[in-house]
């Protein structure tokens, strides 16, 4: 089918429909947007995307996204390099940032077992991840991937494969969100929460 | 819960239309291919977001137009809330109650309770076992959302193992990750198999009870669950030995999926040896139960939708039910011929169906 538009704003809609949640309809919107800004906007936002994606590569040891090697949490001293927290996504390692309460190192594995999407433990960084604890100085090995089927399979299966070394491997708890009312979580989230208790 | 309220719009064969059931019993009358059944069908889709009948959306647009709409105004134990249901074959579907959207399952369902009867019943005695553990599974669900939760998951590692059966059988993938995936199948699995035995005990009674009142006590009805895997360590051990196998044929054979609910008369297999009659009382007492335990499980009675009761049942058995659910439940009832149904039901609304249209009579 034939673009309406002339070329250049058909090859730009088509480009930006390719990015996740946008169809067609909000790719004709996004277009028109950029092509109502000044040139100097069009440009920059050009060079962002460029930047990011020529400078952006994998840090070394911990896997995250970065634009040194070793990234910046790697080359923190003052950080404990004994404990190593492993998420799924550089995303989880952001929140778990925010959260300015960890003060240890990350792994990150840059995604979650998953044999329908044909992701296995070999597609994930968990070689690199081995080879951290092999190399010796980790006390603990802390788990939070996603409380999800996958993110608990691959907990499950780095529990197994951490089994051989001397660490402690835990594993986050799950339960109700800080300053809820009991009677208003959800069940599953209420149940499972009811599993994790704790002596007090 | 009591419907006052139900409108279609371009759904099946009505092009727009609005009811006002009473209370108590509604009686729908007509010829068949009228509408009668499409009405409890809507009713049912809203309650739990999946057609009865199994139809996707795109089935029940009326012919030529581009998509319907369906709604409900109840009153239940909450209050007063108003469900919606939309689809348009470009869109898709929304489903709302009170403006709020309804997205995951587990929003929805719980919010407006129906026990939907049909002459299809007959299959939840006499065919195969995933009738049954549907049966159980949509009665349980209604009430549990922790249920909702565990069976989510398990169907999601049951799906994650079969496609890890396949690539290992492929050579591209090595055992090792099946373990870990089955500690959590195991306990998700055996969450869902001691849920569905616990609510079995109670509700096979109530239908053993109800089969009591409906055959006038001639036969005995029999139910009893019977698991793959009776607990968490049994199943991770039936993974675990059935593996080869399991690997051949690139499929998992332990679980609650292949769990089975037991349904006998007087202790032989219903299925095999009950009459087409039995095998509809049965069927129906099964739905007794349904209603009768969400009734104690949450202290509100859920909607009885009963489409087609009269070819069902003689009219003695007609009459026992229709005492049975009286002055209690809202009841919708379809029938071809209000005729056939006693007169008892005093305060009943009588309504015609024809041509997707419904007028109400007296």
């Amino acid at each position: 089918m034939s673009s309406p538009y002339a070329l250049p704003i058909a090859r730009l809609i088509d480009e930006l429909c390719k990015l996740p949640g946008v169809g067609p309809k909000t790719g004709q919107r996004l277009a028109f947007h950029l092509l109502h800004r000044r040139p100097e906007d069009a440009r920059s936002l050009a060079q962002a995307i460029l930047d990011a994606t020529e400078q952006i590569g994998t840090c070394s040891v911990c896997q995250n996204l970065t634009d040194t090697d070793p990234c910046a949490i790697c080359r923190d001293s003052a950080r404990d390099g004994s404990v190593i927290c492993v998420v799924e996504e550089p995303r989880d390692l952001a929140a778990m940032e925010r959260t300015g309460e960890y003060r240890g190192r990350y792994h990150v594995l840059q995604g979650a077992i998953s044999p329908m999407d044909g992701v296995g433990p070999e597609e994930l960084r968990i070689r690199e991840l081995l080879s951290r604890v092999q190399g010796g100085g980790v006390r603990e090995v802390i788990l939070a991937t996603n409380t999800d089927v996958e993110g608990e399979t691959t907990a499950m299966y780095l529990a197994r494969v951490l089994k051989p070394f001397q660490v402690s491997v835990t594993r986050i708890a799950r339960g109700l969100p800080v300053g809820g009312d009991l009677d208003y979580a959800d069940q599953v989230t209420l149940a499972r929460a009811l599993e994790g208790r704790r002596e007090v | 819960m009591r419907l006052s309220q139900l409108e279609l719009r371009d759904f099946r064969n009505y092009v727009r239309e609005e009811v006002e059931p009473g209370p108590g019993m509604n009686i729908f009358s007509g010829d068949n291919g009228q509408g009668k059944s499409n009405l409890l069908e809507a009713a049912a889709w809203l309650a739990v977001g999946r057609s009865p009948r199994r139809a996707r959306e795109a089935d029940a647009v009326r012919h030529g137009a581009s998509g319907f709409l369906v709604r409900a105004v109840g009153q239940g134990l909450a209050g007063r809330m108003v469900r919606e249901m939309s689809f348009r074959s470009e869109g898709g579907r929304r489903l709302t109650q009170d403006g709020k959207c309804l997205r995951q399952v587990r929003d929805l369902l719980g919010g407006m309770r129906v026990v939907h009867f049909s002459p299809d019943d007959l299959f939840l005695v006499g065919g195969g076992p995933e009738r049954r553990r549907r049966f159980l599974d949509l009665m349980i669900a209604q009430v549990s959302v922790g249920y909702v939760g565990a069976l989510t998951a398990y169907h999601r590692f049951l799906l994650q193992r079969n496609a890890l059966l396949k690539e290992i059988r492929q050579h591209r993938r090595p055992v090792s990750v099946l373990a870990a995936l089955e500690e959590g199948m195991a306990r998700e699995g055996a969450r869902v198999t001691a849920e569905r035995a616990r609510v079995l005990e109670a509700a096979g009674k109530l239908a053993e009870t109800a089969y009591r009142q409906v055959s006038g006590g001639r036969e005995e009805l029999g139910i009893s669950y019977a698991p793959s895997a009776a607990d968490e360590e049994a199943l991770r051990v039936g993974l675990e030995r059935r593996r080869g196998e399991e690997l051949a044929r690139g499929t998992s054979l332990v679980g609650p999926h292949r769990d089975e609910v037991r349904i006998t008369l007087n202790g032989r297999p219903a299925r095999l040896y009950g009459s087409q009659g039995q095998m509809r009382s049965a069927a129906l007492s099964l739905r007794l139960a349904e209603r009768r335990w969400m009734c104690e499980r949450t202290g509100e009675e859920p909607v009885m939708l009963l489409d087609d009761l009269s070819s069902e049942l003689d009219p003695g058995r007609r009459g026992a039910i229709l005492r049975l659910l009286a002055g209690t439940a809202q009841v919708f009832l379809t029938c071809t011929d209000p005729g056939e149904l006693p007169r008892e039901p005093e305060e009943a609304r009588y309504f015609r169906v024809e041509e997707g249209t419904v007028h109400r009579e007296r």
